[in-house]
């Protein structure tokens, strides 16, 4: 596929990308004793981008054979004629910058390959059985193994011609469990990129269905959080969540460039300087992380990028087209969902480093407050105002762990937020491996870090 | 484009015939669509393609297995066959796993238009450029993303029971969001979208949608903190999926009944909701971008009354969880088609007129526990007002409540059903008993 991306993009007049992609996904749901989902779907494709009289085309085929790629290459070709007319600013040139030339094998692809169906339905199956055993206020158990094998190439006309085989295991767990006259759900889920190996080693793995048992049987009849200002020490889940959603997004250059808040703030003191937060392709602290890529959807090698040092804010996110704007290097986050997608500015890996002090002082160090446990899902805005939904939350009054409280949502404004950090734990967790970032398009993304003190608004009850 | 679909559809259950399947169904789809998007206050990229798309539900030896291609030639549909098979083959048993019979389907028309389908390219960018116009009429607002997309879609359905199904659409959607920016500040970003089926009228419905985002985005310059209190909200139908529609429809899934997960597998009958509320979904609402004649296994949709007078009248099913409760299906694989709820008898005025206290939520982020259905979370693009006066925009303002408490709760409903970004059609609920928390 590579020769042949190779020769239509050679044979193609002006800048041309084109970007084979295969898909096979293979998903497996059991509930209550019975398989809802055993399914296998293969997607696969050739995008086609160009950029003519200073616009963008895109167009794309199922049809992976030359004529069809260069039928795409024309309707690409025509699609940015049409467009160019009636964009203001043209984009200029792509400046030359380094590209992946490489084929990429990442760990655990051919492992999982060879990994028997069969033998991955009965891991769920037998995790189901395991998890509905361990109480009997649990009712019910849904155990789903996802795994989405990855193969691309990756072809411009300026250098780039690269392909890469990887997969993304991820398992979810959730106990539906009632008593008390209270309905409660436990739910654990964990990803990687990387082999059934490398997904049963996550910290995640060990003892889930004991946990997520617990966490459904422990919560239920416990009362909500208090609603206000609080003291908060956050999981490297939520810790990631915040990395992710209310300061990651607001660095991606496109929403910079439409006025993000943090538009403008290059070199700016953002965070405590116990924080640095950094996006990255790579697997630094090992485990796999979800969202790992060796070079992005524009064959740009995708490494680390510090977005905070020590408090400072010092990159955004950027594709070629962005970074050429803000005259810097790309950074390696131009990623395409699928085949038919074009390429966006999207995280990867997205933390905050470890500190220096362990999780038992800074809370024994805590006089009044909460450990908040379990991100759920989140989100934020343009002004850096986050809202994350949370398991739960533990009391620590006087420095010692105390009552429960259940549903817990945390918000605040993250630049602010980052700023009341005092705290930072030397443990790092990988933690959202199972997550999927949306932005017009899906992205596999993964996000963690330490655990973390600061100051928040807890939603609750009046 | 509906006879290759079949041919193909036709193919696939041949394949899984002849690969020992004792029954199958076969979901074929074909897409052409032309999209514009817009980026950082500025054209981006135009894009085209095409898309197909072929599922198939094998049942062997009563067991389960599925697969989908997007490749349509004949290795990849025997690819897809030999995955399903492959899958079934060491699933486990389910007696109740069963396809539905031959239906007497109508089609649903009004759903497909030549001009729509004929659009040259050139009348899609000049309207993507009114579009993008129409929402920064005022120049603080700034866009983030915007696109306007152009489909014709083609759907088979067909099974090894002999239900034959076909649809065909042309359906042009658009969506923006934005925030708008000063020097000094930046709002909250707000997103809307919307569709329709046929080219007439289109231009002005979407910049209609534009400039209601600027409207909306322009309304939240200078946001304070609303105080702490218990008691009511207005909720705008931007805010019902979230904390109305999506629990209700998880309680009354024929699936969540028989995992045991509803809280309302006993309530046929029984008020759930306060008398002011009713709901229905109606498949045929051709307003609404669901509107369909058959749901996703081909079975005829109807028009559902699900709350009537704040009464539950039904649970929903597909085949096979109807199969499984003993019951029929209602036409409800793939969810509910078109909700919508019933106006009332208050203007919006007099909601907002009443209440000491007021939060108006616009838009909300946060989550929702359909368990248990307690939610939390941000109040954003929101207004408050005392005593039926306005007072400002929020920020850093928290609402929290519980789903069930809430349906009982509400107080009013506006005279004015108005569709939501063409997904469902609802008026303004005034609920009580809710958490108001500020930062």
């Amino acid at each position: 596929m590579k020769e042949l991306l190779k020769e239509i993009a050679d044979r193609t007049p002006g800048w041309v990308e084109l970007r084979y992609h295969r898909r096979l996904s293979n998903q497996f749901t059991v509930q209550k004793g019975r398989v809802d989902v055993a399914d296998s779907t293969v997607t696969a494709g050739v995008g086609v981008r160009v950029l003519e009289n200073g616009s963008w085309g895109f167009a794309s085929t199922a049809l992976n054979e030359r004529a069809a790629i260069e039928k795409a290459v024309g309707q690409a070709r025509d699609a940015a004629l049409e467009s160019a007319k009636i964009r203001r600013e043209k984009i200029a040139p792509l400046p030359a910058t380094e590209l992946a030339t490489a084929d990429v094998v990442l760990d655990g692809y051919d492992e999982l390959t060879d990994k028997a169906l069969e033998e991955k339905l009965e891991a769920v199956l037998a995790l189901e059985k395991d998890t509905v055993g361990k109480a009997d206020e649990i009712h019910t158990v849904r155990s789903t193994y996802n795994e989405m094998f990855e193969e691309k190439v990756i072809v411009t006309s300026d250098g780039a011609a690269a392909a890469q085989k990887l997969v993304r295991p991820e398992l979810r767990l959730a106990a539906f469990a009632s008593g008390s006259g209270d309905h409660n759900v436990g739910a654990n889920s964990l990803g990687v990129t990387g082999g059934w190996n490398c997904l049963f080693d996550h910290h995640r793995a060990e003892g889930i269905a004991e946990a997520t048992a617990r966490q459904a049987v422990e919560l239920l009849g416990a009362p909500h959080v208090p609603g206000g200002k609080a003291t908060v020490i956050l999981e490297p889940s939520i810790v990631g969540l915040l990395s992710h959603e209310a300061i990651g997004h607001t660095v991606e250059a496109d929403f910079v460039a439409s006025g993000s808040v943090a538009a403008g703030k290059i070199g700016e003191s953002v965070a405590s300087e116990l924080v640095t937060l950094c996006d990255s392709g790579v697997m630094e602290y090992g485990g796999g992380p979800g969202g790992a890529i060796p070079f992005d959807d524009e064959g740009v090698p995708a490494g680390r990028t510090p977005i905070i040092e020590k408090g400072k804010l010092v990159s955004y996110l950027h594709n070629r087209e962005s970074a050429a704007t803000f005259g810097v290097a790309p950074t390696g986050n131009a990623r395409a969902w699928l085949y038919s997608d074009e390429p966006l500015i999207r995280m990867r890996n997205t933390y905050i480093e470890p500190g220096a002090q362990s999780l038992d002082d800074i809370i024994a160090s805590t006089e009044q407050g909460y450990l908040i446990m379990g991100a759920g899902s989140g989100q934020a805005d343009a002004t850096g105002e986050f809202m994350f939904g949370c398991d739960y939350a533990v009391e620590i009054v006087g420095g010692k762990l105390g009552r429960k409280f259940k549903e817990v949502t945390i918000s605040g404004i993250a630049f602010d937020v980052l700023k009341t950090v005092d705290a930072v734990s030397s443990e790092f967790k990988w933690d959202l491996g199972s997550g999927y970032c949306g932005k017009w398009q899906p992205a596999k993304v993964d996000a963690g870090g330490p655990f973390l003190r600061c100051q928040l608004t807890l939603g609750g009850r009046q | 484009m509906i006879d290759k679909l079949r041919e193909g559809a036709e193919a696939l259950l041949s394949e899984a015939s002849g690969r020992g399947a004792d029954e199958a169904q076969v979901l074929a789809t074909f897409s052409e669509k032309a999209r514009v998007a817009f980026e950082k206050n500025d054209f981006n990229i135009s894009s085209a393609g095409t898309q197909s798309r072929l599922s198939l539900k094998v049942h062997k030896a009563k067991r389960k297995g599925t697969a989908t291609t997007n490749e349509t030639g004949a290795e990849a549909l025997a690819g897809a066959a030999e995955r399903a098979i492959t899958l079934a083959g060491f699933s486990l048993e389910d007696e109740y796993l069963t396809l539905p019979d031959p239906q007497d389907s109508e089609e649903l028309p009004g759903r497909f238009d030549e001009a729509l389908a004929g659009l040259p390219a050139a009348d899609l960018h000049g309207l993507a450029a009114e579009f993008v116009a129409a929402a920064r009429v005022d120049d603080r607002i700034s866009l983030d993303g915007a696109e306007l997309e152009l489909r014709t879609v083609g759907e088979v359905i067909a099974n090894s029971r002999g239900l034959r199904a076909t649809d065909r659409v042309t359906q042009l959607s658009w969506s923006l969001m934005g925030m708008g920016k000063t020097e000094t500040e930046v709002t909250s970003f707000d997103y809307l979208s919307g569709s329709t089926w046929a080219w007439d009228g289109a231009p002005d419905r979407a910049k209609e949608t534009a400039r209601a985002l600027g409207e909306r985005l322009t309304a939240c310059f200078g946001p304070k903190q609303a105080p702490s209190y218990k008691g009511a909200v207005l909720l705008s139908p931007a805010v019902l999926g979230e904390l109305i529609f999506s629990p209700m429809m998880f309680h009354i899934s024929g699936q969540q009944i028989m995992d045991g997960k509803s809280r309302w597998e006993s309530a046929l009958g029984e008020r759930v909701a306060s008398a002011a509320f009713g709901l229905t979904d109606d498949p045929f609402n051709l307003v609404l971008n669901g509107a369909t004649p058959h749901d996703a296994e081909g079975v005829t949709a109807r028009r559902t009354p699900i709350i009537e007078d704040g009464v539950l009248k039904t649970h929903v099913d597909s085949s096979y969880t109807a199969n499984r409760r003993g019951t029929a299906s209602t036409g409800h694989a793939g969810g509910l088609h078109g909700i919508c709820v019933a106006p009332g008898d208050s203007s919006l005025e007099a909601l907002r007129a009443d209440p000491s206290q007021l939060v108006v939520v616009e838009r909300f982020s946060g989550n929702l526990d359909p368990v248990s259905g307690d939610f939390s979370g941000v109040a954003k693009n929101s207004h408050y007002y005392e005593k039926g006066e306005y007072r400002h925009p929020l920020t850093e303002t928290m609402i929290a409540g519980n789903f069930f408490e809430m349906l009982k709760s509400i107080v009013g409903v506006s005279d004015r059903a108005e569709p939501f970004c063409n997904a469902y059609q609802a008026p303004w609920l005034l609920v009580d008993g809710i958490s108001v928390t500020s930062g």
